[in-house]
């Protein structure tokens, strides 16, 4: 048994034992109607509080407004099953899948047409922007017709009664439907997070920037995660209506979508099991603390104090509490004598293009103007197949400008940039990182919090075509795409000898190995051109001349043309074939390694002094 | 943070399963309160429990009901819907056998809606809204509906010997419209004429216009269903233009004192309550004498002498019925004809109360006076 049919038999097992210990609870009346009540309230928060770590927690975007989509869809659902489909004369059991299914889906076009100009902005803006959103949707259901107006909506048909004259057989119908519904919310939130499109949306959480430059198309997938996290509300949304049987508006506002957010910190951003938890203690503490009347909104709120005081980061961060983990751990514990399978090696075979005798990169007169400052002008490169090319120049002189405009972070205002044969003018970050430009940053740009191998799937993105539809339902095609990118980006984690590092914690990786993880992550997108800005910056000199090595590694092995901005001369002068100089904007001279080390404009731009920056360069060669 | 992970689990199940489960004591009657006790509007339902709890009181004090003493399950709503039907849930398991509340007209509808399932009696102090008791035989109300008032208006003028009357109102708000059109069919039936009828919105500022077109139809009083600050404008704009006739509103305008610079002004008003602390039945001045006793304050907020007759009128009919019956509760409390604190009680076919309006108007200071209660 491998390990993920022993994940999905274990999960499995759990939800159906729990399902049933509650369905025996309720029959046999230790789950009286106020404690099965409340735990329909629990379900239904999880859902709202799960799918709300969808936009808050995965994507990283603070949503201010999540109530406000739960609102849309019980509005919609309590309005179709009340008015509409008890007038065509559907039966409850029909009309309730019909009305559930339409509450989420208006919600999440509400909320892709709220997500179009919101997601343009990001942290506290969009913040505000939700919020407003959420006060909208309050106020105009408070003055429509259809919805009650501030009177509310009354009399939904209520699931704990409608489905059978008795009471217990209709509440354990009742708990069946929202039970399950939420396990499929839940599994569907857990599947997407981790098929191609969860790592984009995580990776935007991580570093926006380096995701456009992986060639992930943020903006969609902002719109993405934001969508369907109003879905889930809206179904959310229509469970609620149907449970109390009246709505208000009133009861959707900014409290409430505050409260939700409060379950998500506490079970920590971006952990699901962390929100299902936190919902759990949350809803059922207020009830538990009846009791004590009025000192239970102090203790409730101390408690949160407490807990965030002690637990800033939530309950469990961004992990997941997996029962597969705690299985794991057990074996591990009670049969140590068992050998891990080993794993089959394949060899690693670059399957790229060749791109012969013909410049793969050139720019024309290329340049760029802030107002009146030319931060770069008349700049005229040219990189050939397999060279490796150096930018150097004083602080200041334009080098990362140059590669901003290469990879479209800015849009040049002259001169145009062909790759392999082909102008990439217009084109967006990720599109150009798609066409074949990938590139490092000067400070490391990884994406902290993911696994180094999924630093690489996420540079796969492009390259797999599954839609989200099969991401939720791991298909064939999904599961088959999904095992080819872990086998590419293995093998391209051993070429660099990174393959025990496979599931460490980006971040947690020592300093050299995140600049190659990076370098790594940059050829995964199968670029044509590696822009390697800085790479040697922070190193000392035995990782600088392993890092000598991995450049050369990458041109024998992967047939990419690279250009290499750094300081560091003895790197630029030992392994570029040809050094582009750039002063002030300008590409001052461009030569072999000996002839920009004696080129007396470049020692001049370099130190102003003749004499000194002679032996300066030469110190450095 | 595995350890941490199992602790939290651990937290939460010991949280759980933590709650206590009350003693169940045979020789109570249980009678829940429900209502929002902490929050927004939290004085409101403080203000019915003090009420309630001080009926309870004093009906354990003569022995309470069919020979048992009462007790009372008190539950907070925080005001909103979803913990009104928690708090449901939880006293029903508990056995109570009839309800006072809830507070606000929406926790009521929410929790209407899971009583009238059960038949279980409820009577609710201080919701307004019409429908609260529309098709639900098992809920009452022992606080006046909005257009009660103007019937209640209209039936106090013909008294008064009035017979052509004004109207100045806003015809976009319900709370207006309905205290118009109820005050209007009263006055027809009682052959008051309406000479002027005209309207303006609410937060206007100037209501010149209408109220010369009303004084030109020279009317005897003027009916102005607003809320207080509307009203404090057209009492100071209808002395500029030398309109000086006694002015009628509803609860609305019970806030109006503020408002007002002029105070002389004010003794042209006379406007409906619930209750005055000055009522002068037996009955009234019993209830505001020991609820001073009781709480060292005045019953001011008047929905403590309507959550004072909800349990009166709840446990009157549990003696009635002779059980704990629910069906039979209900058919007693719909039989009421009691004198209550806020004045005699029956129920009409909507199960809202029959009973007096109280009428109020203010000396020259802006003190409230009682002037009397009128049945309409």
């Amino acid at each position: 048994m491998n390990k993920k049919t022993k994940a999905i038999l274990l999960n499995l097992f759990a939800v159906i034992f729990l399902f049933l210990t509650v369905v025996i609870l309720m029959s046999t009346g230790v789950l009286n109607n106020y404690l099965s009540n409340i735990l329909i309230t629990v379900l239904i928060t999880i859902i709202m509080t799960t799918s709300l770590n969808v936009t808050t927690g995965l994507l990283g975007q603070l949503a201010l407004g999540h109530a406000g989509f739960m609102a849309i869809g019980g509005y919609t659902s309590a309005i179709l099953t009340k008015i509409v489909l008890a007038d065509l004369g559907f039966s409850f059991g029909l009309s309730l899948p019909i009305s559930l299914i339409a509450g989420g889906l208006v919600a999440a076009l509400f909320g892709m047409l709220i997500g179009i100009p919101a997601l343009r902005l990001e942290g506290d803006y969009l913040a505000i922007i939700t919020l407003g959103f959420g006060e909208i949707i309050r106020v105009v259901i408070e003055n429509m017709e259809i919805t009650g107006g501030a009177a509310g909506l009354t009399r939904i048909t209520r699931m704990s009664r409608a489905f059978s004259e008795d009471r217990l057989t209709s509440s354990i119908v009742q708990f069946a439907i929202v039970f399950w519904i939420t396990v499929l919310i839940i599994a569907s939130i857990f599947t997407l997070g981790r098929s191609r499109h969860g790592r984009a949306i995580i990776s935007i959480r991580e570093n926006a920037i380096a995701a456009e430059a992986t060639g992930i198309p943020t903006t969609r997938y902002k719109l993405l995660a934001f969508t369907i996290a109003a879905f889930f509300a809206g179904i959310a949304g229509g469970l609620f209506a149907h449970q109390t049987s009246i709505l208000d508006a009133k009861a959707f506002g900014f409290n409430k979508s505050i409260e939700y957010l409060v379950m998500v910190v506490l079970g920590g951003m971006g952990s699901i099991t962390g929100s299902i938890i936190a919902s759990f203690v949350l809803v059922s503490l207020p009830e538990m603390l009846r009791g004590l009347a009025e000192y239970r909104l102090v203790i409730y709120s101390l408690l949160l104090i407490i807990m965030m005081l002690f637990r800033p980061s939530g309950l469990l961060g961004t992990a997941e509490f997996s029962l597969l983990t705690t299985w794991e751990a057990l074996e591990r514990f009670f049969a140590r004598i068992f050998k891990r399978e080993a794993v089959t090696r394949m060899p690693f075979q670059p399957r790229y293009d060749v791109w012969e005798g013909k410049p793969v990169l050139e720019t024309h007169n290329l340049g760029i103007s802030f107002g009146g400052l030319k931060a770069a002008q008349n700049i005229n490169i040219r990189l050939m197949n397999n060279e490796i090319v150096g930018l150097i120049g004083p602080n200041g002189a334009g080098k990362t400008t140059v590669f901003n405009l290469l990879t479209g972070v800015y849009i040049p205002t002259e001169g145009d940039v062909v790759l392999l044969g082909k102008p990439i003018q217009g084109k967006i970050t990720h599109e150009i990182a798609q066409n074949g430009i990938s590139r490092t940053f000067q400070n490391i740009r990884l994406f902290r919090s993911m696994s180094a191998l999924d630093n690489i799937k996420v540079a796969f993105h492009s390259r797999m075509k599954y839609s989200p539809m099969s991401g939720i339902l791991r298909n064939a095609q999904c599961l088959s795409e999904e095992r080819g990118i872990d086998i590419r980006a293995r093998e391209l984690l051993r070429v660099f000898q990174m393959e025990n590092d496979a599931d460490t914690i980006a971040g947690s990786l020592p300093y050299g190995k995140q600049r190659k993880l990076e370098i790594c992550r940059a050829l995964a997108s199968n670029p044509k051109v590696l822009l390697l800005d800085e790479p040697a910056a922070g190193m000392n000199p035995s990782e600088t001349a392993e890092l000598m090595n991995t450049i050369k590694l990458i041109r024998d092995q992967f047939s990419v043309a690279i250009l290499l901005i750094e300081h560091d001369m003895k790197l630029v002068m030992g392994i570029c074939e040809r050094i582009y100089v750039l002063n002030y904007g300008q590409i001052i001279a461009h030569g072999k390694p000996e002839e920009i080390r004696s080129n007396p404009e470049v020692i001049a731009a370099y130190l102003g002094q003749e004499q000194t920056a002679q032996t300066e360069v030469n110190q450095h060669a | 943070m595995k350890k941490r992970t199992v602790f939290s689990l651990l937290l939460a199940f010991v949280l759980l399963f933590s709650v206590s489960l009350p003693v169940m004591a045979e020789d109570t009657i249980k009678i829940a309160g429900i209502g929002v006790l902490s929050g927004d509007y939290a004085e409101y339902g403080l203000a019915v429990k003090e009420g309630v709890d001080l009926c309870v009181k004093q009906t354990n004090e003569k022995g309470g009901v069919l020979g048992k003493k009462v007790e009372i399950l008190w539950e907070d709503t925080q005001g909103t819907a979803p913990n009104a039907i928690n708090a449901y849930n939880k006293l029903l398991d508990e056995g109570v056998v009839g309800i006072v509340g809830a507070v606000l007209s929406g926790e009521s509808k929410a929790l209407a809606e899971m009583s009238a399932d059960d038949g279980m009696p409820q009577i609710t102090p201080s919701s307004t809204a019409y429908d609260v008791t529309t098709d639900r035989p098992n809920v009452f109300r022992t606080c006046f509906l909005d257009p009660f008032q103007g019937n209640a208006i209209a039936k106090y003028m013909s008294d008064q010997g009035i017979k052509k009357a004004a109207v100045l109102y806003d015809n976009a708000t319900e709370y207006s419209k309905g205290l118009y059109d109820a005050f209007k069919a009263r006055c027809d039936e009682l052959g008051v004429e309406i000479v002027a009828a005209e309207s303006a919105a609410y937060g206007d500022k100037d209501y010149k216009t209408q109220l010369t077109t009303i004084a030109n139809a020279a009317p005897e009083a003027v009916f102005l269903p607003y809320y207080g600050a509307d009203a404090a404008m057209i009492l100071a704009q209808a002395n500029e233009i030398g309109l000086d006739v006694k002015f009628y509103g509803a609860d609305g305008i019970a806030d109006i004192v503020d408002k007002v610079t002029d105070k002389a002004l004010l003794t042209n008003v006379v406007y409906t309550d619930h209750f005055s602390t000055d009522a002068d039945s037996e009955l009234a001045k019993n209830f505001v004498s020991s609820f001073e006793a009781e709480y060292g304050k005045l019953p001011t907020i008047s929905f403590s002498a309507t959550g004072y007759d909800a349990a009166l009128v709840l446990l009157s009919a549990i003696e009635a019925a002779g059980s704990t019956d629910k069906e039979a509760i209900v058919a007693a409390i719909k039989a009421t004809n009691i004198d209550a604190v806020s004045g005699k009680i029956t129920f009409d076919d909507h199960n809202d109360p029959i009973k007096s309006a109280f009428l109020l108007t203010f000396d020259d200071q802006g003190v409230k006076h009682y002037l009397t209660q009128v049945d309409p």
